[in-house]
């Protein structure tokens, strides 16, 4: 048993209290009588036939008293033994990604998991503290380490989803720095576990894993691409990927959207668990104008359990060149493919070249090549490709090794578009081994990290090569020219002519030309943000909470006065992790299996409401004693 | 009560004593005849002064060496002598006289207004008592009170002497022209 305020103790100084007041209060009031002899008869007689006389006398003082010892162990607050240790860490971490909307019996996962939060929250003993991080792409802490239980409680139940992908490596992290500081911590995840497993180093604390859901039907569009054909007749073609991540057949129809209106739309014959279904429209004639949006939205019928994975966006751009600058050592290999990419002007630049412009304001290209040649610090605004090199600050001191095995890659990626690289391996002499970071997505995966992966900083964005193409016979494989095309239509935020965007969550760059002032961002939904733009003219906005399409509008200064721009960014969700709602039985957290079953739920035993409500009893009896006499 | 009686008894040319009593028998009311001392009897009760305790066997058995032996004794108490009333009693009847017990209590003894926790003072003795008087104790009081005068009744019973049991807030003449004719002590 322990006591959660045994300092509460000092309240039974009231005890004495009353014995005085009870003392006090019999001082008897002297009254003459004839006789006592009738009354000394009539109190022997009671003394002789009641026995508990003298204890009836003294009944409400007893009550009294046992009244305020039971007052006195509530407040000090009784409860069961647990495994809670006085000054303990409860990092909680909430994940408030997309299918944590995902509804199950009238709530959402969210909604589930705040409340099993808030009942940890509640069950938090004396010198007991927490934190609660809300993660979906990234992580936040949403309250300091506190033992406030009100403020822990508000700031659960503040958490929304955003419709964005789950990661776990921030909120891990973030959590084991928060840890770093404590003796003794035990991270608690509230999630469906949809995320791909903590790679990064050993977790030196304790893992909780609570699993919030159920499996339920789901279905949704995760992935979505488009091009115009090479006929030259600019027809749009439209790829779009439903799939089925629940457990039985679903039907459903796909439609396509411009300007509101249908334009074209499909029935499926059957899409089985677990399998695909993939469609192209043709967007032909009817193809929307330039700075327009296509929505495709999927309808399933029966059951589904997500909803904001049932629609995507894709603007169609005008087809303009894509600026690339290439930095670094000859080689003629790379200049050869660069030389065959569509639509891509290339300029050759010395590395102090790209640092003196950057510092002279100059327009900058939309992406910058460094091959074996690292920047001293990432330029902001444009896309960086690193072929043998990496980014400053991302990776420090990397793995080297030789020969490293092909283990995965992630197909759906953009990046990763018609081409595989099962033809590397054994082809790569040397190269680094880039573990995960925060922000830092693996494109291509080696054993203990990737050898290609997707960096993202505050204000940087790229692609890290992590071997030297000489040291391979990669350009000589036909995925190289694929890779290098996929790899600066995804810097250069084009797709070929229509623009799947960004993420939910990321981080929307627009470059306007460096005399723009402000951008008027018209988010899904109609609401208007103006944003200030960034001292080299850029717009760079994190708000994109909300799938759908972004309408970026601003002025640019022309001779003679100013033209208005427009431009029209989607976010999309366009994740099979996220669509794939049935909740994991079990996490991979550092190479350990954490499942539900060992989840310990400190659930408190608390006594004092049976010992509060008792008192009230005593002090209701002892009130009726006292009027009855 | 005494002056009513003895006014009657003078009125009938019968010889009228008053021997008062606390712990001992005190100087009496020499017995006298005729109407016209009924003034002297009135100014002597009005002269009659509280005593001490009560002593009912001493007082008694004085009695009854110093009074006639022949003729009506009334016994007017409350008899709350702490060491009893029966034993005391035996020195009031037998012989040729007439016995008669008129057992007073006030209204205040018969059924006290009193509540709450008290300490009660004899005004005779100065012993105490303390009470917690309630509901309850007020019923055993009155079983007590009771139980008291059946006691009084049936130790007159057994000795001969006519029992009489008044309270002195019965109105006087309702006890003198109902009560004790009703009970053959006045004709």
């Amino acid at each position: 048993m322990n006591w959660a305020y045994p300092d509460a103790r000092w309240f039974l100084l009231f005890i004495p209290a009353v014995i005085l007041l009870y003392f006090l209060r019999l001082k008897r009031r002297e009254v003459q009588v004839s006789s006592t002899l009738l009354w000394s008869k009539v109190l022997e007689d009671r003394r002789v036939n009641s026995p508990f006389q003298r204890f009836r006398r003294s009944l409400l003082l007893l009550l009294q008293i046992l009244a305020i010892a039971l007052l006195t162990a509530a407040l000090a607050q009784p409860e069961r033994e647990s495994e809670r240790v006085e000054g303990r860490v409860h990092l909680l971490l909430v994940d408030a990604s997309a299918s944590m909307d995902a509804t199950e019996g009238g709530e959402t996962r969210l909604a589930r998991a705040r409340r099993l939060a808030r009942e940890r929250v509640r069950g938090m003993g004396k010198g007991e503290r927490a934190v609660v991080i809300r993660f979906d792409r990234g992580a936040r802490a949403v309250t300091p380490v506190s033992a406030d239980r009100d403020l822990l409680s508000g700031a659960i139940g503040s958490i929304e989803t955003r419709p964005t992908i789950t990661s776990i490596d921030a909120a891990m992290e973030l959590a084991l720095s928060i840890a770093r500081n404590e003796d003794d911590a035990v991270a608690v995840i509230y999630s469906d576990g949809a995320f791909p497993a903590w790679t990064g180093g050993e977790i030196p604390l304790p893992v909780e894993y609570v699993r919030v859901g159920e499996a339920a039907p789901s279905s949704g569009v995760t992935a979505l691409a488009s091009r115009f054909d090479l006929s030259g007749a600019g027809r749009l073609q439209v790829f779009v990927e439903v799939r089925n991540a629940g457990s039985a057949p679903v039907r459903g129809t796909l439609s396509m959207f411009a300007g509101g209106a249908i334009v074209r739309a499909a029935e499926t014959e059957g899409i089985e668990p677990g399998g695909r279904w993939s469609h192209s429209f043709e967007a032909g004639e009817e193809a929307p104008e330039a700075s327009a949006i296509l929505e495709v939205r999927w309808e399933p019928q029966g059951e589904d359990a997500l909803e904001s994975d049932n629609r995507a966006w894709l603007a169609i751009e005008p087809r303009g060149e894509i600026t690339l600058w290439r930095v670094g050592l000859p080689n003629f290999l790379l200049d050869d493919a660069l030389g065959a990419l569509p639509r891509v002007r290339v300029s050759m630049l010395a590395a102090e070249e790209v640092a003196g412009r950057a510092q002279a304001g100059e327009p900058l290209p939309d992406v910058i090549l460094w091959d074996r040649i690292a920047p001293e610090r990432m330029i902001p605004g444009p896309g960086h490709l690193l072929f043998g090199a990496l980014p400053p600050g991302v990776w420090e001191d990397p793995q080297r090794v030789e020969f490293p095995p092909i283990v995965a890659w992630d197909r759906r990626h953009p990046v990763n578009r018609f081409l595989t690289y099962g033809t590397l391996e054994g082809e790569i002499a040397r190269g680094w081994i880039l573990p995960a970071r925060p922000g830092t997505v693996p494109l291509l995966d080696s054993r203990g990290g990737a050898l290609i992966s997707i960096f993202q900083g505050p204000e940087a964005r790229g692609i890290a090569v992590g071997f030297d193409l000489l040291d391979s016979k990669w350009p000589l494989k036909p995925s190289f020219p694929f890779f290098l095309f996929n790899a600066v239509r995804f810097l250069g935020l084009s797709e070929g002519g229509a623009a799947t965007g960004i993420r939910a969550g990321e981080l929307l760059s627009v470059d306007g030309g460096e005399a723009v002032e402000r951008y008027e961002i018209e988010r899904p939904g109609g609401d208007r943000v103006d944003v200030e733009a960034a001292a080299d003219g850029w717009l760079r906005y994190s708000g994109t909470d909300r799938l759908g399409a972004y309408r970026i509008r601003w002025e640019e200064p022309v001779a003679g006065g100013r033209e208005e721009r427009a431009r029209a960014v989607p976010v999309n969700l366009l994740s099979l992790a996220e669509t794939d709602v049935s909740p994991r039985e079990k996490l991979e957290i550092a190479g350990r299996e954490i499942s539900q079953e060992a989840a310990s739920t400190l659930v408190r035993a608390e006594y004092w409401p049976w010992l509060l409500a008792l008192a009230i009893l005593l002090l209701l009896v002892e009130w009726f004693e006292y009027h009855r006499r | 009560m005494a002056a009513a009686l003895g006014v009657i008894a003078l009125g009938a040319e019968d010889r009228v004593g008053i021997y008062p009593f606390d712990a001992r028998l005190a100087t009496p009311f020499r017995p006298l005849r005729g109407r016209r001392n009924a003034h002297r009897l009135f100014g002597w009760l009005g002269a009659l002064e509280i005593g001490e305790q009560t002593d009912l066997e001493a007082s008694l058995r004085s009695f009854r060496a110093a009074a006639p032996r022949r003729g009506m004794v009334i016994l007017i108490s409350d008899l709350l002598d702490p060491e009893g009333y029966d034993e005391p009693l035996r020195w009031l009847g037998g012989g040729s006289r007439d016995a008669f017990l008129i057992h007073l209590l006030s209204p205040q003894e018969i059924d006290p207004p009193l509540t709450g926790d008290l300490r009660l003072v004899d005004v005779e003795d100065g012993s105490r008592a303390d009470v917690s008087i309630n509901r309850a104790i007020l019923s055993a009081y009155r079983r007590t009170v009771e139980g008291f005068r059946a006691g009084v009744r049936e130790a007159c019973t057994r000795r001969g002497i006519v029992p009489l049991t008044a309270s002195t807030g019965t109105p006087f003449d309702r006890l003198v022209l109902g009560t004790l004719r009703a009970r053959r002590l006045i004709e």
